[in-house]
């Protein structure tokens, strides 16, 4: 359903235009509504699927639009929420807002996702030996913060907690604090997980970075990254430093993966090991393979939806993985680019069928 | 007065373990110069290609372009400063338009890209085909594009590597005319070839390679009547 890449329909690309700005006011206008028809409980359940988009968005654009399969982009949504967490236990006494445990909970897995970068890229690295060096970086941190359960295991106040993580099963008086701003003692904005601010604040964040990813994506900058995911070496004989393009794009999926570990961290006010582990790496890839990984409107839409569909498996038992690992395979055999992008390229192309007779019908009449 | 040296490769050996692949090569190319690189299978032509493109580095060797020794740079920082490649794999984006194929050399161009793309496309003959995706072209225009591509990044030196394979030769003139044209606005050009045919219309100067190293220089005519030459190439 998004705003299609080649230039070869450009003939179609006005439809395309409003196909576009149509999904994105429905979208606008479901997020607007949503709080009315939904009871306190489900709102905050909605809040937590759409907090994970920033992380798929982020797997989106690195893996469909530059190639860069990651299946570790859970370490920096851990390194996101524990720094986010850590630096706010310490600090939301003293400052009564969370903006520099917000520039942390950003900068240390974003300066991390560089050094790494630096060291994958710049190393000429790429393929399997990428996906599999993030899934092992990712499990390092949960293995090394499992075993953080002593008490001299803590930063300041912020008790690292081993399994129990950061938070109220710690058996510490502070727990993460949920996002707020404002200067002073006095607590300006406070966004609690379960309230509409902080769906709002969630859904007005997702619909910028969407629409500020979908002009990346389509920009010069944009054409560059699908063409070192279509060629690599020819992109770099044609005057671009693929290492350096390849580096920012994991640096910006790094640093939006740490919004949903900060969003993640703040809605819950806990945060544990487990957001390193397998699970939390591959459900990503899964949510973003069957939605259609080179399609940031199917990604969107596809996360929310495996995300709301895991929780529900996971209530009925321990089905969830299988069930969506089945769909994983459902979907790789009849719609390799993904189900959601499958069916809105169909849509777009029966839209274009319909356009096209309708000028035909004009031009006939006339 | 001779014309400066755009390109000089001297002493080029590379080795893929105990194998040397190109052994010593030493070659240089005039500004304005056509030259073609001939020779059989295995005779080191591709890799030293490559080696030329900044995609392998030499074991040992130097390269200079433009009086810069260009030896550890990497093919982006050599197309930047002047060195158009076109690699013997057809070169092109197929799932991308014909436009967004040649907008993607041009993009460092900023605001002259577009008047760049529709000069291109002029050039190449491929008027009315900036819509379409590239993918569905012909062969012959597929392989126009790629020259094109490396074209737009307005070379001072065009590396071509078996720029007419899988060609018919009403498509090979066609290729050979365009490169010619190319040469004479004065792109200096090095050939990597085996079609003689399409050598022949060039009618540049020939270097053989032979396991890895140069085995003779001269015109077409002195490189077709050369006994040796004909044993090891063209058999016979």
């Amino acid at each position: 359903m998004g705003r299609s890449s080649a230039v070869g329909r450009r003939a179609s690309l006005p439809l395309d235009r409003i196909v576009f700005w149509l999904w994105v006011a429905l979208l606008f206008g479901l997020l607007a509504v949503a709080p009315d028809m939904m009871s306190r409980f489900q709102l905050l359940n909605l809040s937590g699927f759409l907090l994970n988009g920033f992380l798929a968005m982020g797997l989106c654009l690195i893996w469909g639009s530059c190639g860069i399969l990651s299946l570790g982009q859970g370490a920096f949504l851990g390194l996101g929420g524990y720094a986010y967490g850590i630096i706010g236990i310490n600090l939301i006494e003293d400052h009564g807002n969370t903006i520099l445990a917000l520039a942390g909970g950003l900068a240390v897995p974003v300066v991390f996702a560089a050094f790494l970068g630096l060291v994958l890229f710049y190393g000429r690295l790429k393929g399997v030996y990428v996906a599999i060096l993030m899934l092992v970086v990712a499990l390092l941190f949960e293995s090394f913060l499992n075993q953080t359960a002593g008490p001299g295991w803590a930063i300041g106040e912020a008790h690292l907690g081993g399994n129990n993580g950061l938070g109220r099963f710690s058996g510490v008086m502070r727990e993460p604090p949920s996002l707020s701003f404002g200067l002073g003692e006095e607590r300006g904005l406070e966004f609690v997980g379960s309230t509409r601010a902080f769906f709002y604040l969630v859904s007005a964040l997702l619909l910028v970075t969407y629409l500020a990813l979908q002009a990346l994506v389509h920009s010069r900058y944009g054409l560059v990254m699908r063409a070192i995911r279509e060629n690599p070496e020819r992109t770099e004989s044609l005057g671009h430093d693929i290492r350096l393009v390849q580096l920012l794009v994991f640096c910006l999926g790094a640093g939006l993966a740490a919004i949903s570990g900060i969003l993640y961290v703040s809605w819950g006010n806990f945060i544990t090991p487990d957001v390193f582990g397998v699970y939390n790496n591959i459900l990503p890839v899964i949510w973003v393979a069957v939605a259609g990984r080179m399609s940031l409107t199917a990604t969107l839409v596809g996360t929310v939806f495996l995300a709301w569909l895991s929780q529900r498996l996971a209530l009925e038992g321990d089905y969830a993985l299988i069930v969506l690992g089945s769909i994983l395979v459902l979907s790789m055999m009849v719609a390799p680019e993904g189900i959601l992008k499958a069916l809105g390229d169909a849509v777009m192309r029966g839209l274009r069928a319909l356009q096209g007779r309708a000028r035909q019908g004009a031009e006939g009449g006339a | 007065m001779t014309a400066p040296a755009i390109l000089e490769a001297s002493g080029i050996t590379m080795s893929f373990g105990g194998l040397k692949a190109v052994d010593g090569i030493s070659l240089g190319l005039m500004a304005g110069e056509l030259r073609c690189v001939i020779g059989p299978n295995g005779a080191g032509k591709s890799t030293f290609f490559k080696i030329l493109g900044g995609q392998l580095k030499p074991s040992s060797g130097r390269i200079r372009f433009a009086g810069r020794d260009i030896t550890r740079a990497g093919p982006h920082r050599r197309a930047l400063l002047g060195i158009g490649v076109k690699f013997q794999s057809l070169d092109i984006y197929p799932g991308f338009s014909v436009a967004e194929n040649l907008m993607l050399p041009l993009l460092h161009r900023g605001r002259d890209a577009e008047r760049e793309t529709a000069r291109l496309l002029a050039e190449l003959e491929l008027e009315g085909s900036e819509a379409l995706v590239a993918g569905q072209l012909p062969h012959g225009e597929k392989q126009r594009l790629a020259i094109g591509m490396a074209l737009a990044l307005r070379p001072q030196l065009l590396l071509l590597d078996e720029p007419t394979a899988g060609m018919g030769p009403e498509e090979t003139a066609a290729i050979a005319a365009l490169v010619r044209r190319v040469n004479e606005q004065g792109v200096s050009v090095m050939v990597v070839e085996h079609d003689m045919a399409f050598v022949k219309q060039l009618e540049a100067p020939i270097t053989v390679l032979h396991f890895g190293r140069v085995f003779a220089e001269g015109s077409f005519q002195e490189i077709e009547s050369h006994k040796e030459v004909r044993q090891i190439y063209l058999g016979g």
